[in-house]
């Protein structure tokens, strides 16, 4: 399924055009929205983050170079979480955890079970915030801890140390289902 | 983005990547709706404000050269006015003189014995008039002055008898010849308006305010000198593809970075004075940019964009006898000839090529203090305050902005 814009949709709505807009919201909103609710509980923030983030797609649509859209789309949303994170001050709880973290070998887990999404969201959203924002950014977004720790102005080992300990989490949650 | 080895368990939650296709519930797109109306707004306002001191700006110089050129009009309306007065002074004055002849004329025929006896027979009977009362000796003369106007006659015999003795023949001719009546009143229909002003000097006109001669005065000169460049950058408060911590640190890199300079400045002037109004043009070299120092890349030198521009500038002088100060104001308009610049990337790791406008316009404010050295050779020394008219770079995350204040000394010719 070809979900990029044409580029003339992508004109009106950069020059402002209202229906224009709201058809490229349409188009984005999967995108955005599936972003948001790995991060946030709440509808409200939910909206706010998804909203916010379109309106920075709209004011930003000049500077887009063509390319892979959607992919410009979810990164402006990473980074408007990650900005909406710090001005809330949750920041501080990254500093927390500093310790060196053990590089694992092999993955040791193993499951056949089928979750779905909601399950699996509902898992995502029990981490506590620092370790559901490095989880998704290392496992789901595809990050690496040296990206992470410069987006996040942490060390690379408070990145590592946060997705061990959201795996861990995560583990004994799909373990509880299980039995 | 690259994981070499993934985990069961994040292979397991990445499928949360996976798109599905939903639509936006209404208090979504409502919410939006908000958002980007109050973008729009905020995207208005710095149009609005740039139209609000456009018109303003065009009110002042269109108030100001209606002022110059209106004063200038009602000057030579005025002179123009006064020719005609004088004109018709003069009109008048011949007139006057036809219609006092005219009467000694007219009275002499019917009394050719002697122009006193006119004298004396107009004082009787205006005396008769005035008393409403007339005897039929003084009604003859009454009748034979009567087309000429009764009050007259009375203003005329009661100069004469003001003397108390019966005049001389040369008297009566002297104060005859400086009898002035108004030649509108002359007519039968304004008979009762009739005014004699006896014994009085001519009126004096009302004062014109005497225009002074235009002066037209051509000057040429050459300026040289120095300007001291500020340069300042605007950083948005967030960009989406950078994080508030990138933001900070490309603004802090810039802020260390990036220092004033200076700049050689060159014109070539020509300018044209009417009285004390002053407008100048010519060619105006000068330059903008700064200089570059990076800590975090090893990137150093200076940016300068040089530009050649035409100014039109509206000033005023104040003359104090030798030394003579003139503000002046108004704008420039140039082409780049140097527009290759660069600066620091947002990433900060590395060097992004900028090219400045290739037309600019550039606000300019003058106090120019000129000495006479004599009269075709003036000495000027000018500060110079200048101020490029928006962004100058404006590249994505580079958006640079350049004022200036400089001193040019110079020689100009006047011709």
């Amino acid at each position: 399924m070809n979900l990029e814009p044409e580029l003339q949709l992508l004109q009106a709505a950069a020059a402002g055009e209202r229906r224009a807009q709201l058809a490229l919201y349409e188009l984005c909103y999967p995108v955005l929205i599936s972003a948001a609710r790995r991060y946030y509980h709440n509808t409200d923030e939910q909206m706010t983050v998804v909203n916010n983030s379109f309106v920075k797609v709209i004011q930003y649509l000049n500077n887009y170079e063509t390319g892979r859209f959607l992919s410009w789309v979810k990164r402006i949303i990473s980074n408007e979480i990650i900005d909406e994170y710090r001005r809330n001050k949750r920041y501080n709880e990254l500093y927390r955890f500093d310790a060196p973290v053990e590089e694992r070998g092999a993955p040791d887990f193993q499951t056949d079970q089928i979750f779905s999404h909601e399950q699996l969201q509902r898992m995502l959203l029990s981490l506590s915030e620092p370790a559901r924002l490095v989880f998704n950014l290392f496992a789901i977004e595809g990050y690496s801890h040296k990206e992470i720790a410069q987006m996040l102005g942490v060390t690379e080992e408070t990145s590592k140390w946060h997705t061990k300990m959201a795996r861990k989490k995560l583990r004994e949650l799909i373990e509880n289902i299980h039995e | 983005m690259n994981n070499p080895v993934k985990d069961p368990l994040d292979e397991l939650f990445s499928s949360l990547n996976d798109l599905v296709q939903e639509s936006p519930s209404p208090a979504f797109v409502q919410d939006l709706e908000a958002r980007l109306d109050a973008l729009e707004k905020k995207r208005r306002k710095p149009l609005l404000i740039w139209w609000f001191f456009s018109a303003l700006g065009a009110v002042l110089f269109s108030g100001s050269y209606f002022l110059f050129f209106s004063n200038h009009a009602a000057n030579q309306g005025q002179q123009h006015a006064e020719n005609k007065n004088n004109t018709s002074a003069q009109a008048m004055t011949k007139k006057q003189m036809d219609t006092t002849s005219f009467a000694s004329e007219f009275s002499s025929l019917f009394h050719p014995s002697t122009s006193t006896y006119t004298s004396t027979s107009t004082s009787n009977s205006s005396s008769s008039s005035s008393s409403s009362s007339s005897s039929s000796s003084s009604s003859s003369s009454t009748n034979l002055i009567a087309p000429f106007p009764t009050t007259s006659s009375t203003l005329l015999s009661s100069s004469v008898s003001s003397s108390n003795a019966a005049p001389s023949p040369d008297n009566t001719r002297v104060q005859e010849e400086t009898y002035i009546i108004n030649p509108i009143l002359l007519s039968d229909d304004h008979e009762k308006d009739c005014v004699l002003i006896v014994d009085q000097p001519t009126p004096v006109l009302p004062k014109a305010v005497v225009p002074t001669k235009k002066r037209i005065q051509h000057q040429i000169g050459l300026q040289f000198g120095v300007s001291g460049i500020f340069s300042s950058f605007d950083l948005p408060a967030s960009h989406p593809l950078l994080t508030d911590d990138q933001m900070k640190l490309f603004r802090e890199t810039r802020e260390f970075g990036e220092r004033n300079t200076s700049s050689w400045d060159f014109n070539l002037r020509y300018g044209m004075s009417i009285n004390n109004w002053q407008l100048q043009t010519g060619l105006h070299y000068f330059e903008w940019g700064e200089q570059l120092q990076y800590d975090v890349i090893s990137v150093e030198g200076t940016n300068r964009y040089r530009y050649l521009s035409v100014p039109l500038l509206l000033g005023y002088s104040f003359d104090f006898g030798k030394i003579r100060m003139s503000p002046f104001t108004g704008l420039a308009y140039g082409k780049c000839l140097t527009a290759n610049g660069n600066y620091i990337e947002p990433q900060v790791n590395g060097v992004t090529l900028v090219t400045a406008k290739n037309f600019a316009g550039t606000f300019i404010g003058q106090l120019e203090l000129q000495y006479v050295l004599n009269s075709k050779l003036v000495f000027t020394c000018t500060p110079v305050y200048r101020r490029a008219l928006g962004p100058l770079i404006d590249q994505q995350l580079i958006v640079n902005s350049y004022q200036s204040l400089g001193l040019q000394t110079g020689f100009l010719y006047r011709f």
